[in-house]
């Protein structure tokens, strides 16, 4: 992929005025009730895409409280790219499911491009999940009975957009991440690093503000990992995508401008960037 | 997805299927019978009354209680409503039993019937060839018969019966008219008699009551009147008791028709359960593809669909089920119809219009009915959680 192919997906990349999109995604729950932590807590001056502040969650079952994250606070700067590190069990994969919209915290506070979100309802986290957020997964998970163009389709048909706007979308998408000539193929007709990068031009789809990869080459080999990390780079250099990639690989993590490490929990570092 | 396990699917929609098929054709066989009874009738004439020895609460076959004091219809009985009564158009007395008809070595068991002149009129049953007897025939008992295609055709073949002896019951008759083919009424082959005159048949059977005597009124407005009056005249010459029954035409077509009903009702109940227990398949079909596509539910909640889009999914695609199920079953019930229709010409088998339109919407509404719970359970599964599940 050379300079010109990304220009011709540059429509795909687009960003997309950040107000319109809280015009659209949000709504407020209540709005005949106030809110408590606008008042108490100060909009932050810096325009964070993610800051999160002593993000607590707890899980219970059966009278048994498991402390997944203790303190989780960090920040994220538009168009960086930051990876989270950490030991199984240290809370990874539930900090990734708080910072996707995928569930909430049992306290603490989460804002999302100056919008605190942890009060929303289920509804407005889907619609926010759907546009401000791109998800890219170890095992890239595509719906296997539809096809590469169907599967980047996928999060625009929940923004409600028309198939021909959506179906011109993908075919840009999945050109940009070099799979032009695969469109029509079922994810079983697809090699690794080809899945992962259908399901990148999915995580675009809707373009938007904060991309979040889960082991993203977790599943891959060396090479095909390799031209994953590039495409990120390449998002984050190019087009400015803020980017999360949470991962114990340490060759991925160098390639990311900061690493946040997490442990019992508890974010150890990478918080330093608030001072700035 | 309903593609994915195609074997699964089908044997789900079975359920369906099956349901549907049982309800409309069910619904539809009774609707067929309901015609055909009301068919035979019309053939008969709705001014027709039946009138039998003893008192019975409903029509039937049943024994007539206390035998006893119960006045034996006469000859005299009939003779005295064809003179007494204007309101009638015509009498005929009905004696009748099996019995052993011979021509030649050749034998049959056939229904003997001994009747009156006015018979022919009566049930609008005319000859072919030939002549019914008259008055004077049944009066000095003459040994005479009528007799139907089918008795003639198997005695006589293509030779002309008129004026040859037949042995009825051991008894020589002289043939002198072949009836009209009349087919069958209610399961009894009208083309398969021997008429005699009704004083012969008395003779011959040795008994002198009357099986039943059937009285044709002048019109059909005369018939509740009739009844009336018949009854008042015989009660009068059986020692001032009510002893008959009288049926008539339209009186036996609505007990026909409450119990053709009743039975249509109880099956198309009974199919109806079947069509549940498809749905409850449905359901169960529905919660493994909820649980097997948890991570896909999970999937798509992550990329924003909300609990809606997921409960339409799943609601829509077991109602997509069912109805297709329900049509498949309207297609082959359908398909029964023409092969009923060719196996049996005579039954007027049809399609109860109402019966299909009742069959797919109700099979539309076992898919929401079955279909919401597992559809429910989908639309609530945490998006963390489903994604996490292998």
């Amino acid at each position: 992929m050379g300079p010109e192919s990304t220009a011709a997906g540059a429509p795909g990349f687009a960003r997309g005025s950040t107000s319109a999109v809280l015009a659209r995604g949000y709504k407020s729950r209540a709005s005949g009730e106030p809110k408590a932590r606008p008042l108490t807590t100060p909009p932050p001056a810096i325009p964070w895409i993610i800051r999160t502040e002593k993000i607590l969650r707890v899980f219970r079952s059966h009278d048994v409280a498991t402390v997944a994250l203790a303190d989780a606070t960090f920040a994220v700067k538009p168009g960086e790219m930051i990876a989270i590190m950490g030991p199984s069990g240290s809370g990874k994969s539930t900090l990734m499911a708080i910072l996707g919209c995928l569930d909430r915290p049992t306290s603490g506070s989460y804002w999302l491009a100056g919008r605190e979100v942890t009060d929303l309802s289920d509804d407005e986290l889907s619609s926010v999940r759907n546009r401000m957020v791109g998800f890219v997964f170890q095992s890239f998970i595509l719906l296997q009975r539809s096809s590469a163009l169907e599967n980047v389709e996928l999060p625009q048909v929940y923004a409600g957009i028309t198939p021909r706007a959506r179906r011109e979308k993908a075919r840009t998408l999945l050109a940009s991440v070099g799979l032009g000539h695969r469109l029509g193929h079922k994810p079983n007709e697809l090699s690794g690093g080809e899945l992962q990068r259908v399901a990148i031009a999915r995580a675009l789809a809707n373009d938007p503000k904060l991309l979040l990869a889960d082991e993203p080459t977790g599943n891959l080999d060396w090479r095909s990992g390799k031209e994953i990390m590039d495409i990120f780079r390449r998002l984050n250099l190019e087009r400015g995508m803020t980017e999360v990639v949470v991962t114990h690989n340490a060759e991925v993590a160098a390639q990311c401008d900061r690493i946040v490490v997490i442990q019992d929990g508890r974010t150890l570092s990478g918080s330093e960037t608030m001072d700035e | 997805m309903l593609g994915a396990n195609k074997l699964r699917t089908g044997l789900t929609m079975l359920g369906i299927i099956i349901g549907v098929f049982a309800v409309i054709s069910l619904i539809s066989l009774g609707a067929s019978a309901r015609r055909y009874v009301a068919d035979q009738f019309a053939a008969m004439g709705s001014n027709l009354m039946i009138i039998m020895p003893g008192k019975r609460e409903t029509i039937g076959s049943g024994s007539v209680v206390g035998v006893s004091n119960v006045h034996k219809l006469t000859m005299e009985d009939a003779e005295a409503i064809r003179r007494r009564l204007p309101s009638i158009s015509g009498v005929a007395p009905v004696i009748f039993g099996i019995g052993l008809i011979k021509l030649e070595g050749i034998s049959r068991n056939t229904w003997v019937t001994g009747t009156g002149h006015e018979y022919p009129s009566v049930r609008d049953h005319g000859l072919t060839t030939g002549q019914f007897f008259d008055p004077d025939d049944v009066e000095r008992e003459r040994r005479v018969a009528a007799i139907g295609t089918k008795v003639r055709a198997e005695l006589f073949g293509e030779v002309n019966p008129l004026g040859k002896f037949i042995l009825v019951m051991g008894t020589p008759f002289r043939v002198i008219g072949v009836m009209e083919p009349r087919g069958t009424s209610l399961g009894f082959d009208l083309d398969d008699v021997v008429f005699i005159p009704v004083s012969a048949a008395r003779r011959l059977f040795n008994t002198d009551g009357l099986y039943q005597i059937i009285v044709r009124a002048s019109s059909d407005e005369e018939v509740p009147g009739a009844v009336a009056s018949i009854r008042k005249l015989i009660q009068s010459r059986h020692n001032g008791e009510d002893d008959i029954t009288i049926v008539s035409q339209n009186q036996m077509l609505a007990t026909l028709n409450t119990i053709v009903d009743a039975l249509t009702f109880i099956l198309a109940g009974i199919a109806a359960i079947s069509l549940v227990v498809g749905g409850i398949g449905i359901m169960n079909i529905m919660l493994a593809s909820v649980s097997e596509r948890t991570r896909e539910i999970g999937l798509r909640k992550a990329l924003g669909a909300r609990s809606r889009d997921i409960l339409r999914q799943f609601l829509v695609e077991s109602v997509v089920l069912s109805t297709i199920g329900g049509l498949i079953g309207v297609l082959m019930t359908a398909a029964a119809v023409v092969a009923a229709r060719w196996i049996f010409p005579s039954l007027p088998v049809v399609i109860t219009s109402w019966a299909v339109v009742l069959a797919v919407t109700f099979s539309a509404a076992i898919g929401i009915f079955f279909g919401v719970f597992p559809a429910r359970r989908a639309s609530r599964l945490s998006p963390m959680d489903a994604l996490r599940t292998e």
